[in-house]
């Protein structure tokens, strides 16, 4: 009997801390955010523990990404591409930071892919459908908003000559992606230099 | 005896003479009865009937007159009759000394056995130097027997203790088993003591251990993953490993 008790008092226990984590990370999703709620203002703070389920994830991206690497060494494009279109469909853990880091790194490299196949609109839908998905800055997003930038520069150059109001705005556009990446780099620049000095 | 009661035993006639085969019959078996009494040999061919004839006309012979055994034979007997007694086996009744077993009864009495018992002439009997010799040491088979008892024993006496120690030692294991579960309260499970995470054991952003990305490498995801997989590989086995080995801080 007192087993028992003991094990719901537990459970009690337990449940009242997942409630105040789960609370707890929405407000810290929430503060800080320049409007977009993503945090800025505050280094990320450690997640779980490292799982094997996020090992097994990374190690898949990995080998789908070196498979990318052999395809663009014999020159085909084309499967490269859809070896890196492969990452994006690894389930990685719930709210794993490095599963989101790898999408957008995938997304940046499977957009470079693109571009130069012509498909600047699948391009530009892969990088901004993968910087609405991010919930926080990072280099990768910075990396991605430069990707954007480079592929609103082919549609400017591609645009040129038929369309040059659409080619200017394109330009502009290309120009506030890289001033995005590097609003994103500086501020991280900052936290990270921040976080080393208080270390 | 005749041809009729070989042939027809319940019908004997005594009124009917004596035929002369019958006659030379009947002094035929006589020779072999006065030759069986003298110790000679039977003849090695005979007729099964005739030599089931002698053989019960020998032992009426031997059992209406006294047996005179020498003193050492007899001795060496009483001997082997105590030793059997004592052991409690009788030797197998093809051994040799078998044949002139007190408890055995021969079905077919050779002609030396025989001689031995008729008692009617001093025969000596072949072999006769072993017999003494065996009778000389008679005295020693009582010692002997005695020994190959206390061998026996012995033999048998590491299985004894073995099987005595293990029987003790399953009582035992029972009887304390009873007594831990009665007597002591039941142990608690040790709890386990949670592990302290460090930095590099947890799942987190790879900012800090990328960097910056050039502009150039920025369809490098290959290579960066490469990093991001090592240093997450050597958290990950690193928890693998404190967790298996339990060595925590206190």
């Amino acid at each position: 009997m007192r087993g028992w008790l003991a094990a719901m008092l537990i459970a009690l226990v337990g449940m009242g801390g997942g409630a105040a984590g789960m609370v707890a990370g929405c407000a810290t999703r929430d503060d800080g955010s320049p409007g977009d709620g993503r945090r800025v203002t505050k280094l990320p703070q450690p997640g779980p523990e490292l799982s094997q389920e996020l090992m097994i994830a990374l190690a898949m991206a990995r080998n789908y990404h070196h498979k990318a690497e052999i395809y663009l060494k014999e020159a085909r494009i084309e499967q490269a591409t859809t070896a890196v279109r492969q990452v994006l469909s690894i389930q990685f853990p719930t709210g794993s930071s490095e599963g989101e880091d790898i999408e957008l790194d995938a997304r940046a490299r499977l957009a470079k892919l693109l571009v130069p196949q012509g498909k600047l609109d699948e391009a530009m839908a892969v990088v901004n459908e993968g910087i609405a998905r991010a919930h926080r800055h990072s280099f990768f997003l910075a990396n991605l908003h430069s990707v954007r930038g480079e592929v609103l520069e082919a549609r400017a150059a591609k645009l040129a000559e038929r369309d040059k109001g659409q080619a200017a705005a394109a330009r502009r556009e290309a120009i506030e992606s890289y001033d995005q990446a590097i609003q994103i780099e500086k501020a991280l620049i900052e936290q990270l230099s921040g976080g080393e000095e208080a270390e | 005896m005749s041809r009729d009661d070989r042939d027809l035993p319940g019908e004997l006639d005594q009124d009917q003479p004596v035929t002369p085969a019958e006659q030379t019959r009947a002094e035929a078996f006589g020779k072999w009865i006065d030759a069986l009494s003298a110790g000679e040999p039977l003849p090695p061919a005979m007729d099964s009937d005739d030599r089931a004839l002698l053989e019960t006309a020998s032992m009426v012979l031997a059992s209406s007159r006294a047996v005179d055994l020498e003193p050492e034979r007899a001795r060496r007997l009483v001997d082997e009759a105590l030793e059997n007694a004592m052991v409690g086996q009788w030797p197998p009744a093809d051994s040799r000394s078998g044949e002139h077993h007190l408890g055995t009864a021969p079905r077919g009495l050779t002609g030396r056995a025989l001689g031995r018992l008729s008692g009617s002439r001093a025969v000596p009997p072949e072999g006769d130097g072993d017999d003494r010799e065996a009778a000389s040491r008679s005295s020693t088979d009582l010692v002997l027997s005695g020994r190959r008892r206390a061998d026996r024993v012995l033999r048998h006496l590491p299985w004894a203790v073995a099987s005595l120690a293990a029987a003790a030692a399953v009582v035992l294991f029972v009887t304390t088993h009873k007594h831990d579960r009665k007597g002591q309260a039941p142990v608690p499970p040790v709890a386990e003591r949670p592990l302290r995470l460090q930095v590099a054991n947890t799942s987190r952003p790879a900012d800090p251990l990328i960097g910056p990305i050039d502009r150039r490498d920025a369809g490098g995801a290959s290579e960066r993953l490469d990093i991001l997989f090592a240093d997450r590989m050597d958290g990950y086995r690193d928890l693998v490993l404190r967790r298996a080995l339990r060595v925590e801080e206190p």
